[in-house]
């Protein structure tokens, strides 16, 4: 178990692990796990900020590079499951579907999540258990 | 010889994939898109080249069929005996491309219609065989360059 630190100002992690109240925050040191798990979030959305001037491919032979909605969402997207979920471990990498969007796996246990945004920037989350589909779903940021 | 013939369970299939989907590291990954049909141009299945043998010395072999791909973009070839797919419970159909490719061929079941009405069951197949390909690593060739030059060139 990850100590804890409480500080009143300053950043020192990105990790909040709850607010206890309205003038102090509560955070966990940033332990090599914690920090591991940070950067494979943070270049997960380096990587795709980096697809709206610099796709993975050009459109080619029926192949459509990341549209710039859906970059915008997957990085609206993980950065709220980073933070909101501190559970989820983010799995391999991003990748360009080859149909204007992006996908991409979390993991939480056995449970694997694969997030699908489409090239108009919707989200459908596939969860899988034993590489078999036992619940989809689409999922809205409102 | 028949480009129409049967896909016997002993040929090799090869299925091509664009660099972005294989990420070499400690772990070779795969990504499940590269066995995913097309939203909307996999009408009719998910595209393979059957490989070029004794048998079958009218097919293409890896090198020839990356080839038919546009000038100047590289890929890899993902090269599959047939009985991996079938033993998916998968038909691979001959659907020859003349002249170009008198060994193209389909995977029915995996097209487009489906990946959107069934799209847990497009996963679990497209994971498998990415899997399968994971686990295999010298069963990936390539790349190579592709050749066709564009009309508008």
């Amino acid at each position: 178990m990850a100590a804890t630190t409480t500080v009143s100002d300053g950043k020192v992690s990105p990790f909040v692990s709850h607010h206890s109240n309205a003038n102090e925050i509560t955070y966990r040191s940033f332990n090599e796990r914690d920090r591991e798990r940070f950067e494979m979030w943070e270049a997960a959305q380096i990587l795709v900020r980096k697809w709206v001037k610099s796709p993975p491919f050009e459109e080619d032979d029926g192949l459509t590079p990341p549209s710039s909605v859906a970059c915008d969402m997957a990085v609206r997207f993980l950065c709220i499951l980073e933070h909101k979920f501190p559970d989820y471990i983010f799995y391999g990498r991003p990748v360009a579907d080859g149909d204007g969007g992006i996908s991409f796996t979390v993991r939480f246990g056995p449970i694997t999540d694969r997030f699908e945004v489409s090239e108009s920037g919707e989200v459908h989350r596939y969860t899988m258990h034993s590489s078999r589909v036992v619940r989809e779903e689409a999922i809205s940021l409102d | 010889m028949d480009a129409q013939a049967p896909v016997d369970s002993t040929e090799t299939v090869y299925r091509r994939a664009v660099p972005h989907w294989i990420k070499a590291g400690d772990v070779l990954e795969i990504a499940t898109e590269a066995f995913l049909p097309h939203k909307t141009e996999d009408n009719n299945g998910l595209s393979l080249s059957r490989e070029k043998s004794i048998e079958h010395p009218e097919f293409l072999t890896a090198l020839e069929f990356v080839a038919l791909s546009k000038k100047g973009k590289s890929y890899y070839a993902f090269s599959l005996k047939a009985e991996v797919i079938q033993s998916l419970g998968l038909e691979i159909v001959p659907d020859a491309i003349r002249p170009e490719n008198l060994g193209h061929a389909l995977v029915p079941a995996l097209n487009s219609l489906e990946r959107k009405r069934n799209k847990p069951r497009c996963l679990e197949i497209a994971e498998s065989l990415a899997r399968h390909v994971a686990q295999n690593p010298s069963i990936i060739l390539g790349p190579y360059e592709g050749q066709r030059e564009s009309p508008t060139e």
